[in-house]
């Protein structure tokens, strides 16, 4: 394969940081690369650096034998180098086809907009990668798998030869990562360059021509995927060895439920759940995006009343109106979008933590004073290992897994005795994943009772006790002692798809 | 379109407050005495034609009369130019206030520094000035307004009227006055509204409203406007629609509506001239710094106040001025 | 291959609640939603006004709304553009007044008594202020409300304090414009008199046509929607702000100047202190006729209906027999019930892809 970029000795240096440290990595056209790191290795700096958005230090950048002191982002796409990023950079509002033939719309030479040609070259753009999306629907609309589709059919419309994408799984439901691997291959084949930047690697195993691992800012090395495991390149990532072995806490199953949840229904989303949740006991909910584990969630919180069905804790029923009387009783939920939900990101980490239990900190006056809330936040940060100079910066400072533990300790600091967890572990790096886990037992060995929705089949298999697997709004299996395993889980829901 | 405001400003209804006469003032002085009228504001056609009558009274009585005013509307910078004229010690202050209550305290300064003030404008403030000077009693102007729709209509049939909004007393008192007037005078005109259209003394409401009202009115025959804008835009929707047949009268100015004067479009306009209520507010002035006495029937040497009123500080002349197609040309405001 | 997220593109089944919403709101419509609502609820004002007072129904109700409506559609129909960026524009009035006094104060000037001189000078000294604001917007990177606010203040301190604007009166205005305010197409009788089509619907159709063709068939129409949808995206995607930013605050500040000149000739008065403090008016319009305060969304056919609903309301009150201050409670009530619409759809949308940020 001939060799299309080449990356020598990149360097880069923000106060206080050496991003990346002479880094060496070079990727072949038709070559799928895996470059992954924990948050803060560098990898973004150098998605960057090939993007034009920043100037290396020192180093060069070598496309097809001409070497750069530094790419401008016009020249970068005068390349034929087209990012993706986390954030799709789509247009909601806009068409399927607009989105996709944008650059066709946008070409200098023309001012009047073609619209028989946008779509053509938007389905052309489809058929090459084997995908159909209505062409005409809102692009805010679909799913986010879709946007995805659009997203990488845009680069291609835009004679694309090396094609980066930023953390594309992580935010996908794992029916779609199938596809997008799919799509992948077909970019492959008509000898388009990969590469991915990601900290979450497992699904790319099946695709991907070689890894190469940077961690604080130095490119560890280049493997070939058959002398990788998922254990392995987690280690090489952070320098922690992963363990990967079931590790459920111990529970007494005789105990009286802590939670009981009878026929529980709501139109159009789930129908009839039933289970109970023990002092001690983690549940899992597994499942496609889609299939009604959020839903039932959100209706445990107050939110999203359900239609029918009985919700009794501690063997009395009851009936959450809102969030905070579901706070009240002792059920918290920590969401999947720490960003939107959970988190304000500019406040400082004090503000965050405390911020639950602010009636808490009333002085007799009902006046509230900063420093109850120090108190309060450092107790938790210690608790939590949040890794942070001080409780006064921004929560936005902290890497995704701290900012994370953030949010699970400003619920925490309620003293909750249910904790519903939407897929805790989504976009952070693997240390930090560990120790949410450990968090998670360590909650159980108090007695509190959990419920995970994951989407990634070890995290459920290593701290839970039950798993159940939902279906189209349903409980279709449970899984539960030497049944439950990633093998058994993962088969039950390729039948699914 | 300042005039307006100008009217609505003079019905904030009036402070009763006893106002004592003043002594003679440097009676051996050989100095001119220095009368000095602060308008709204610059560039004003009204207000030019007030300066005129300013200036005339500075030739006719041999004083240092003049007229100055804030280039913008600005209340606050209004007020500056009164302190500044109190620190110049000039003999009297004239003023038509932008806002009446934020000119007070600089008045009260003036008086104390010992400078004779006369407002124009703002009853409100009779008491604070030595006199506030009004053309007319809105209850005349009122009936006169109603007078001239029932003549131009020929004593019968429907009509509608427009003030700037309800709660603007001097239109509510001309509407009032003259609504009254016309009951008991004119039993065969009929008034087709529960209450007067409200254009907020804004053309293109005014335009609007008129238009509306001729829509679900078309026998109506009159129309009356207790704003400018009122008045015009009524003119000019008769105008637009082919409707000579309606009369139109109202308070309107030389420069706006004698071009619907003219047209025919609009019988009558009344208002009050700029320039001769700027000479009577200088010679009541003159006449207080001279020690002259100032009482119910005397004349101040202009058209309509001949024989003014005096009532709890306000002296009322009876200068309306009705602007007809043959006589708004010789007026230049 | 298999077909990619047929299934997901479905919405979830939801409640009778959701599914009646979606009817009336224009499912999946970022484009054609709410305009159908807008319709509805028109037609019910309608109708309610009709029962009141039956005569209501008429051509000549019509020819009013044309006549009263076409100037402020016409400066809505540029708002929408900057709305659709994402921006706002405050400035449009106070540059439709500046615009018109100096096409007529030029055009007495020079002694030049012709409609065209006066449209080229107003449509010209608009889009110039215009392109100021896009040009300043852009430089400092401005938010477009600030820059806009600050430049509706220099247009009024310029007509007042340079030029000394004085009022230009219906006797002083070249009889061109007089005219442009008074012809008619066609008239239809009205009780003695006549009421007629007004000129005006020349220029409020071409406005209509040259926003709509602006905005859906030319490239730099399309950048303005991608702007306001995802400003980031847009500008990786290599869309030029500066050249978008010229294009779209001229244009509007264009319309602005012809709406200034149709407002003077219709009421024949140029007051350098009239027409500002109705942008809110003229904003609530656009966001009833679905334009969103952040971008990305509107039409020129939600302007037209936005425009109409809130036209009926100011033009029907003596009709119905209330007073001018019911109209600010209708304009108002309008505005809530369509954003109040509008943001269940989205939650509708969002939820439909598990996404519960407003929840």
């Amino acid at each position: 394969m001939a060799e299309l970029l080449r990356l020598e000795g990149l360097s880069k240096r923000y106060i206080g940081t050496q991003a990346l440290d002479g880094v060496d990595l070079a990727i072949a056209a038709g070559e799928v690369l895996c470059l992954a790191g924990a948050n803060g290795s560098g990898k973004s700096t150098l998605m960057k650096c090939i993007a034009g958005a920043e100037a290396p230090d020192s180093g060069k950048i070598i496309w097809e034998g001409r070497a750069f002191n530094r790419l401008k982002p016009a020249d970068s796409m005068r390349l034929g180098i087209e990012i993706i990023y986390q954030d799709l950079s789509v247009f909601s509002d806009l068409s399927v086809a607009e989105n996709i033939a944008f650059h066709v719309i946008q070409a200098r030479h023309r001012a009047w907009v073609d619209w028989g040609a946008v779509r053509k070259v938007a389905a052309e753009a489809l058929r090459e990668l084997g995908a159909s999306l209505p062409l005409d629907a809102r692009l805010g609309d679909l799913p986010i798998g879709a946007r995805q589709t659009a997203a990488i059919a845009r680069a291609l419309t835009q004679d694309c030869r090396l094609l980066v994408m930023d953390e594309p799984t992580t935010a996908l439901p794992s029916r779609d990562v199938a596809r997008l691997l799919d799509m992948v291959r077909r970019l492959k084949m008509k000898g388009i360059a990969v590469l991915f930047v990601s900290h979450k690697l497992d699904e790319l195993f099946a695709v991907a021509d070689r890894f190469a691992v940077l961690r604080d800012g130095r490119k560890i090395g280049d493997y070939a995927p058959a002398e990788l495991t998922i254990e392995r390149l987690g280690l090489l990532m952070t320098g922690i060895a992963v363990k990967g072995e079931k590790a459920p806490v111990e529970f007494d199953v005789t105990a009286k439920p802590l939670l009981s949840v009878e026929g529980l229904s709501r139109g159009g989303q789930y129908h009839d759940i039933s289970f109970a949740l023990r002092p001690g006991e983690i549940i899992g909910f597994a499942g496609l995006t889609g299939a009604g584990r959020t839903e039932i969630a959100l209706s445990l919180f107050g939110l999203n009343p359900p239609d029918a069905g009985r919700l009794a804790l501690d063997g009395r029923e009851v009936r959450f109106g809102s969030p905070l009387e579901a706070v009240k009783a002792g059920i918290v939920l920590v969401s999947e979008d720490r960003h939107s939900q959970g988190l304000f990101a500019r406040r400082a980490i004090r503000t965050n933590i405390a911020s639950s239990v602010y009636e808490r900190q009333k002085d007799r006056f009902g006046l509230v004073f900063g420093g109850a809330e120090r108190r309060i936040a450092e107790r938790w940060v210690e608790r939590v290992r949040v890794k942070t100079p001080s409780v006064d910066e921004p929560a936005q400072s902290l890497s995704g897994g701290n900012q994370q533990k953030v949010v699970l300790a400003k619920w925490l600091a309620t003293d909750p005795r249910i904790l519903i967890l939407d897929n805790p572990t989504v976009g952070i790096d693997v240390g930090s994943k560990m120790e949410i886990h450990d968090i998670m037992r360590e909650l159980a060995r108090q007695g509190r009772g959990v419920i995970v929705i994951s989407d990634d089949l070890d995290e459920l298999v290593i701290s839970c006790n039950r798993v159940f697997l939902i279906e189209a709004g349903a409980i279709a299996g449970e899984f539960s002692g030497p049944d439950l395993t990633v093998e058994r889980l993962s088969g039950r829901l390729r039948q699914v798809v | 379109m300042l005039t307006r405001r100008t009217v609505l400003a003079g019905g904030a209804g009036i402070l009763a407050a006893g106002v004592a006469g003043r002594a003679a003032f440097g009676a051996a002085s050989d100095k001119k005495l220095e009368i000095v009228m602060c308008a709204k504001q610059e560039g004003i056609s009204w207000f030019d034609d007030m300066r005129v009558g300013v200036n005339q009274f500075g030739k006719d009585f041999g004083v240092n009369a003049y007229q100055i005013a804030p280039e913008t509307g600005d209340p606050a910078k209004q007020a500056q130019m009164v302190e500044s004229l109190i620190a110049k010690r000039v003999d009297a202050i004239l003023v038509v206030p932008n806002d009446p209550q934020s000119i007070r305290p600089v008045l009260e300064q003036a008086r104390k520094a010992g400078i004779t003030v006369i407002s124009h404008e703002a009853q409100s403030l009779a008491g604070v000035s030595h006199f506030d000077v009004e053309a007319f009693k809105n209850e005349d102007f009122g009936a006169l307004m109603f007078d001239n729709l029932a003549k131009a209509m020929g004593g019968e049939g429907k009509y509608a009227g427009i003030v700037g909004a309800l709660t603007m007393e001097t239109h509510m008192q001309w509407f009032k006055a003259g609504f009254e007037h016309a009951k008991k005078t004119y039993p065969k005109l009929e008034f087709v509204l529960a209450e007067p259209i409200e254009d907020n003394n804004d053309e293109k409401t005014a335009l609007d409203k008129i238009n509306e009202t001729l829509k679900k009115y078309p026998d109506l025959k009159g129309l009356f406007g207790c704003s400018v804008s009122g008045t015009s835009m009524a003119a000019l929707a008769v105008e637009k629609l082919r409707r000579k047949d309606i009369k139109v009268v109202g308070l309107g100015l030389p420069s706006i509506n004698g071009i619907y004067l003219d047209e025919g479009s609009e019988q009558e306009a009344q208002c009050w001239r700029p320039a001769d209520a700027g000479y009577v507010a200088a010679y009541v002035a003159y006449k207080l710094l001279k020690g002259e006495p100032i009482a119910a029937g005397i004349d101040l040497k202009r058209p309509g106040y001949a024989n003014v009123t005096l009532e709890n500080g306000v002296i009322y002349g009876n200068a309306t001025l009705v602007l007809t197609k043959e006589n708004w040309k010789d007026y230049k405001f | 291959m298999e077909p990619m997220h047929e299934e997901s593109l479905e919405p979830n089944a939801a409640g009778w609640r959701s599914r009646l919403l979606a009817q009336l709101t224009g499912r999946g419509g970022g484009r054609g939603g709410g305009i159908s609502l807008l319709a509805g609820l028109i037609l019910i004002y309608v109708v309610m006004v009709a029962l009141r007072s039956p005569d209501f129904l008429s051509l000549a109700s019509l020819l009013d709304l044309i006549r009263s409506g076409a100037a402020w559609t016409v400066v809505a129909l540029g708002v929408l553009v900057v709305m659709v960026s994402g921006g706002i524009d405050v400035s449009f009035l106070a540059n439709a007044i500046l615009s018109a006094y100096v096409a007529t104060a030029l055009s007495r000037w020079f002694g030049i008594d012709s409609l065209t001189f006066a449209l080229v000078v107003a449509i010209g000294v608009g889009a110039l202020v215009g392109a100021v604001n896009g040009l300043i917007i852009y430089l400092f990177s401005l938010p477009t409300l600030i820059t806009t606010l600050a430049m509706q203040g220099v247009i009024q301190g310029v007509l007042m304090v340079f030029l000394g604007a004085q009022p230009i009166t219906a006797s002083r205005m070249p009889i061109s414009l007089r005219n442009f305010g008074t012809d008619v197409l066609f008239e239809v009788p009205l009780g003695p008199g006549y009421i007629g089509l007004t000129v005006f619907v020349i220029p409020l159709v071409i406005a209509a046509i040259s926003t709509w063709l602006l905005l859906n068939r030319t490239a730099i129409g399309r950048a303005t929607y991608a702007l306001g949808s995802n400003p980031t995206a847009a500008l990786r995607c290599g869309v030029n702000l500066l050249k978008v930013n010229l294009v779209i605050y001229s244009y509007a500040g264009a319309l602005a100047g012809l709406m200034g000149l149709m407002m003077v000739s219709d009421i024949r008065l140029v007051d350098p202190v009239t027409l500002v403090g109705n942008e809110l008016f003229v904003l609530a319009a656009v966001v009833i006729g679905g334009a969103k305060l952040t971008g990305g969304a509107g039409s020129v056919t939600g302007v037209l209906l936005g425009m109409t609903l809130v036209t009926l309301l100011n033009n029907t009150l003596v009709t119905i027999g209330l007073s001018a201050s019911w109209n600010r409670f209708f304009i108002g009530f309008a505005l809530v019930f369509i954003a109040s619409i509008s943001h269940y759809r989205a939650k509708l949308r969002n939820l439909r892809q598990l996404n519960f940020d407003n929840i």
